[in-house]
């Protein structure tokens, strides 16, 4: 009887397709990583290898200025959603009430509603009330944006546990208090680590929520690199880019390996 | 003997309920009344000095929107801001159309790989999802260019205009389309493929009439999360469109912004939150059917 060895080839179009998606998807990285060492004045065409321009943008102040602006609020904000989102998930259980899931509805809606929406919501809401856009109001419009985020992690490591371990502690006489601060807290410290990780990465790439709620003093770096890339391609943005490219991607990789290795040492204490 | 066992949707299992009062505050002040707020503002007139609004009821802003009105009075259709629409919903329907052709074939073959490749495969389809959108941009900036590596390789330079959008924006949403369908592909039970094989199907009638059913429910996900951030896209129309030709997201920020007309805006931002609800609700009905 005639046996086919099964593989992925059998089926069409599947091989070739994920290889040109994967290249689609770092070409255009990859560009911008060898330009950034461009030694020539001219943006798009390579001059040969220098790191010539890496220095110029330390000497740009407006650019280190909005860098601060930008840390300043992705900083407080991944510390705070991360302590919003936790609190939603402990605090919620597995209940299912209706006004409840009308209020949830809400904090999960930034992942799905459009930016534009959520951001010109936010600027007539503030002007309506009378915030004035300085600080406070850029870091709790960002806090919203990152909350369902943040929330994903942490409602995932919370299900991946038994039930019975919280249920066991509430029997033997636990408050719901003490369940949360013995239990579920020390248990979330891994979760909530990656939410604030998260939470860092969309607060300090935020442009369009921060083109609207930010005030004059408030100028976020993707606000000042929006206007730069507006005057078309440069050396200077070059390495601008290269660099927004490079540190979430190295933050990403330490964090995917550190997870990794978690896990094989937990498979390994499981054997 | 029934013995009294504590409900499992007892909330309150992992903590006291309170802890999660601060997330639905913020999700009630900063979510939902800046909706009811919008909502509002397009029923009300415009300010006198620019910005802000008038609290007097109108339909005025919808009119504009809808209608215009010429010197003597008569009312007709306003094609203007129709037309913006419409070549929104049509920009956003062609990219969620071409991620699809390019998505699900690239998240069947991620799912059909060693597990620990599958790892690595989705590390590389996330990482460019984590880079800044404006970094990724520029990217397409520097190659659709004038002088750009895509000039040089003789493509006609396609940067300022209706193309570079398009593709900037598949490229930014591309992602959000592998990811979804990935997660419900992983789940496919290679021995039904190989039982397909065997009795004699081909690759394409495997793919068509069973890998696809199989994974739906994944690619209505990726539908929905491409389709929606598309249509109120702003940063790639801007950047690699050069704001040449209007799109919804770039005129509602003109609203908000040079063209100071809040209600107009309002109105707008209202159109493109019930188109998204059109399209969750399109896409969630089949979740249901499969629970169901």
């Amino acid at each position: 009887m005639r046996q086919r060895a099964w593989s992925v080839s059998n089926l069409p179009i599947i091989r070739p397709m994920g290889v040109s998606s994967l290249i689609f998807l770092y070409l255009p990285l990859l560009t911008v990583l060898i330009f950034a060492f461009n030694k020539s004045e001219d943006a798009t065409t390579w001059g040969g290898f220098s790191t010539r321009w890496f220095s110029t943008i330390l000497d740009n102040t407006d650019l280190i200025r909005s860098a601060k602006v930008s840390l300043s609020i992705a900083i407080p904000c991944a510390l705070i959603a991360a302590m919003i989102a936790a609190g939603l998930a402990i605090g919620m259980g597995r209940a299912t009430g209706s006004v409840q899931n009308v209020l949830r509805a809400l904090v999960n809606a930034p992942l799905v509603l459009p930016e534009i929406v959520t951001s010109v919501g936010t600027l007539a809401f503030f002007s309506q009330v009378g915030i004035p856009l300085r600080y406070g109001s850029l870091l709790f419009a960002h806090v919203v944006m990152c909350v369902p985020f943040a929330f994903l992690p942490i409602r995932s490591r919370l299900r991946d546990f038994d039930e019975n371990i919280f249920e066991a502690a509430r029997d033997l006489g636990a408050s719901s208090f003490r369940v949360m601060t013995k239990i579920s807290i020390p248990l979330l410290i891994p979760a909530l680590l990656s939410s604030g990780l998260l939470s860092f990465i969309i607060s300090m790439d935020d442009f369009l929520t921060s083109l609207f709620v930010s005030g004059p003093e408030t100028t976020t770096l993707p606000i000042y690199i929006f206007g730069l890339l507006k005057l078309g391609a440069s050396p200077e943005v070059n390495v601008i880019a290269a660099l927004l490219l490079i540190i979430p991607t190295l933050g990403l990789l330490v964090g995917i390996t550190w997870t990794a290795t978690r896990r094989r040492s937990n498979e390994a204490r499981h054997q | 003997m029934r013995i009294p066992v504590r409900s499992k949707r007892e909330p309150g299992i992992y903590g006291p309920n309170a802890v999660s009062f601060p997330a639905y505050v913020t999700g009630f002040f900063l979510v939902g009344m800046p909706l009811v707020v919008i909502t509002i503002f397009s029923f009300l007139s415009r300010g006198d000095f620019g910005s802000g609004v008038i609290r007097k009821f109108t339909l005025e802003a919808y009119r504009t929107v809808f209608f215009e009105t010429d010197l003597m009075g008569n009312s007709s259709f306003n094609f203007t801001y129709l037309h913006i629409i419409g070549r929104s919903v049509l920009l956003a329907f062609t990219v969620t159309l071409i991620c699809l052709i390019v998505g699900i074939p690239t998240a069947i073959w991620i799912a059909l790989q060693k597990k620990s490749t599958q790892r690595v495969l989705i590390a590389l389809v996330t990482i460019p999802f984590w880079v800044n959108v404006l970094a990724r941009t520029y990217a397409w900036m520097l190659l659709l260019s004038e002088g750009g590596l895509f000039d040089k390789l003789g493509s006609p330079v396609l940067l300022y205009t209706s193309w570079a959008t398009f593709i900037g924006l598949t490229y930014a949403f591309l992602p959000f389309m592998v990811l979804p369908i990935y997660a419900s592909a992983e789940k496919l039970d290679r021995s039904i493929l190989e039982a397909a094989f065997d009795l004699g199907a081909s690759g394409w009638r495997v793919l068509i009439r069973i890998v696809i059913p199989m994974i739906r429910f994944g690619i209505f996900a990726g539908i929905a999360i491409v389709f929606i951030p598309a249509l109120g896209a702003y940063v790639q129309p801007a950047l690699l469109g050069g704001n040449k030709v209007m799109l919804i997201g770039s005129l509602i920020n003109d609203q908000f912004g040079e063209s100071r007309n809040w209600p107009v805006g309002s109105a707008l931002a209202v159109l493109l939150l019930a188109m998204t609800g059109l399209i969750l609700l399109s896409t969630r009905r089949r979740k249901l059917e499969f629970a169901s």
